[in-house]
């Protein structure tokens, strides 16, 4: 049996921990730059808040409801999920930890233990420990144990166990088909062909049907909400295919020299990810954009990707190159909204290949980026930056609701009375 | 998540190498006897002289755990009306004390439905340190 576990508006939770005034209020948190709603309380989607809402369009109805806007603080965030993650562990033997707020737990055959009254047990437990409230949702396989949170989330409960196939049965029945794991839009349409509703018309297709339309991840879809296991908890973290690091601007940047700031910032930070997995990059894609909802400026989406003479995730290397590349697709005259960038053709650190014509030594550069990982794994970081960054980052994304840094910064805990 | 980190500068000693270093043991870490649940522990600072009877000064560090549970003389951080407090936990009868060095601090909580635990203090920080050291990366020490 397999639980997944998610937080319950994750990072409304983590603001209102450290704020318990807030409880029972709107609130709502807003993406990077203060765009759009990324998190929601109950009562923010109570008042018709939806996901990924503009901020300017539903500014007025939360100021109706005197809500509390918060900047994504994502130091908090992080750390909180951590802490979440590390309790969940000494629930179980196995624990692949899925994204900032979910995770999946493997239970094994608990022989003799009510899986209903554990389930409850830790989520009090958790509850007690971290202040934030989970749903659990178990069932014989990954996708069964992710659509029985779904369904617990609808029904209102903190625990939704599926451990026969009566109750497969009941919530499939009546589990619309979008709401599946893996139903993209791509198979949501496909499957609207074949006039497939919920989660048991689509298990009422033949295995052959399905692996024909929807190749082999169809197929072990309907494996698997058959309580036939297809997909593996992992706990070992996979490397990254792709790392990509972007940003939008505070405010419309027509200057190359800001814009660079911003890419050595891009750059810096899929360094740190690649050592982070011991891996290096190959190829690097850098691009900047305007503001496409802006029809009275001129568009602009440019993009370049750069192939490094040997792969690399030094910090020097990645923003010399990253620069150079932005230079050659920059031009004067537009209003950039955006720049980022996309590290591919990721390799384990030990498998360069070398270059019959070119010399090759890594270990100055492997020294100065180990010591500017340690330098500002001790004081915070970005505490040693290189230059390029720039000091005053003035194009910083926009922050104007961000909350203290409670748990990560001395100069931001609590002070009590 | 903030820890005691080790301090100490693990460095390749060349050259001659004392013998007794193949009885080597871990160095002594505070962090051992101070942060027993570290997932589960968090700092305040303490922000008035309420609690200086329970030998919580101002300005003290408080470590809290919020995997105990309260018992009766714990000493608790708490959140009420738009506040939190340090006090000792004291349930009476019908309604809880939460004890300061004054009455007059003294917090009578009538309904428990309007009281949340936040967690117990375990340790407080008290930096001992004279003024004129504090220079240079001493000024760090309880800093906050």
């Amino acid at each position: 049996m397999f639980a997944h576990v998610d937080i319950n508006n994750c990072y409304v939770s983590c603001e209102t921990l450290f704020q318990p005034h807030l409880k029972g209020r709107v609130v709502v948190v807003l993406s990077n730059n203060d765009g759009c709603v990324i998190a929601r309380s109950n009562e923010a989607k109570a008042i018709g808040i939806k996901m990924a809402d503009a901020e300017f369009i539903v500014r007025k109805n939360l100021a109706e409801h005197q809500a509390a806007i918060f900047s994504s603080n994502y130091a908090l965030y992080a750390d909180m999920s951590a802490r979440m993650m590390n309790n969940l562990a000494r629930y179980t033997y196995m624990l692949m930890v899925y994204s900032i707020d979910e995770a999946f737990m493997a239970l094994g055959n608990m022989a003799g233990i009510d899986l209903e009254t554990y389930a409850s047990m830790v989520s009090r437990n958790v509850m007690r420990d971290t202040g934030l409230s989970i749903t659990l949702g178990i069932g014989p396989t990954l996708s069964l144990a992710k659509l029985a949170n779904k369904a617990a989330k609808k029904h209102g409960r903190a625990v939704l166990v599926l451990d026969t196939k009566e109750k497969i049965d009941t919530e499939t029945r009546t589990f619309p088909i979008e709401d599946v794991w893996g139903v993209g839009q791509a198979y949501y349409q496909k499957l609207q062909e074949f006039q497939i509703q919920t989660a048991e018309d689509f298990r009422q297709l033949a295995p052959d049907f399905v692996r024909q339309h929807m190749t082999v991840q169809g197929w072990r879809l309907h494996q698997e909400l058959w309580g036939i296991p297809c997909n593996v908890i992992k706990d070992v973290a996979e490397r990254s295919k792709g790392i990509e690091s972007s940003q939008s601007f505070n405010t419309y940047q027509t200057e190359l020299e800001k814009i660079e700031e911003a890419t050595a910032m891009h750059a810096a930070t899929i360094a740190v990810k690649l050592r982070q997995q011991n891996s290096m990059a190959m190829l690097l894609t850098i691009y900047l954009r305007t503001n496409k909802h802006n029809v009275k400026h001129d568009q602009h989406y440019p993009s370049i990707t750069v192939k490094v003479p040997f792969a690399t995730n030094s910090t020097q290397e990645l923003t010399k190159i990253c620069i150079q590349a932005l230079r050659a697709i920059w031009q004067p005259g537009y209003n950039y909204l955006k720049t980022g960038i996309r590290a591919t053709g990721i390799i384990p650190a030990g498998e360069v290949q070398f270059n019959l014509f070119k010399d090759y030594d890594n270990t100055k550069q492997q020294k100065l980026s180990g010591i500017i990982d340690d330098i500002n794994a001790r004081y915070g970081r970005g505490a040693l930056r290189i230059a390029a960054e720039g000091y005053e980052k003035s194009w910083a994304m926009k922050q104007e609701f961000l909350s203290k840094q409670y748990t990560t910064n001395w100069n931001d805990i609590i002070v009590t009375k | 998540m903030l820890r005691i980190r080790k301090q100490a500068t693990k460095r390749d000693v060349l050259g001659f190498r004392l013998s007794m270093l193949t009885h080597e043991e871990p160095t002594l870490d505070i962090s051992d006897i101070t942060v027993i649940d570290p997932d589960n522990t968090y700092y305040m600072r303490m922000g008035s002289e309420a609690m200086t009877g329970y030998h919580i000064g101002l300005n003290h560090v408080l470590v809290i755990d919020r995997s105990l549970a309260p018992v009766p003389g714990s000493i608790v951080v708490f959140y009420h009306e738009a506040d939190f407090y340090t006090r000792e936990y004291w349930p009476e009868n019908n309604r809880l004390l939460l004890r300061a060095d004054s009455f007059k601090e003294t917090l009578i909580i009538e309904d428990l439905q309007h009281w949340v635990c936040w967690g117990v203090v375990t340790l407080t920080l008290n930096p001992v340190i004279h003024p004129s050291q504090r220079i240079g990366r001493y000024s760090r020490v309880c800093a906050c």
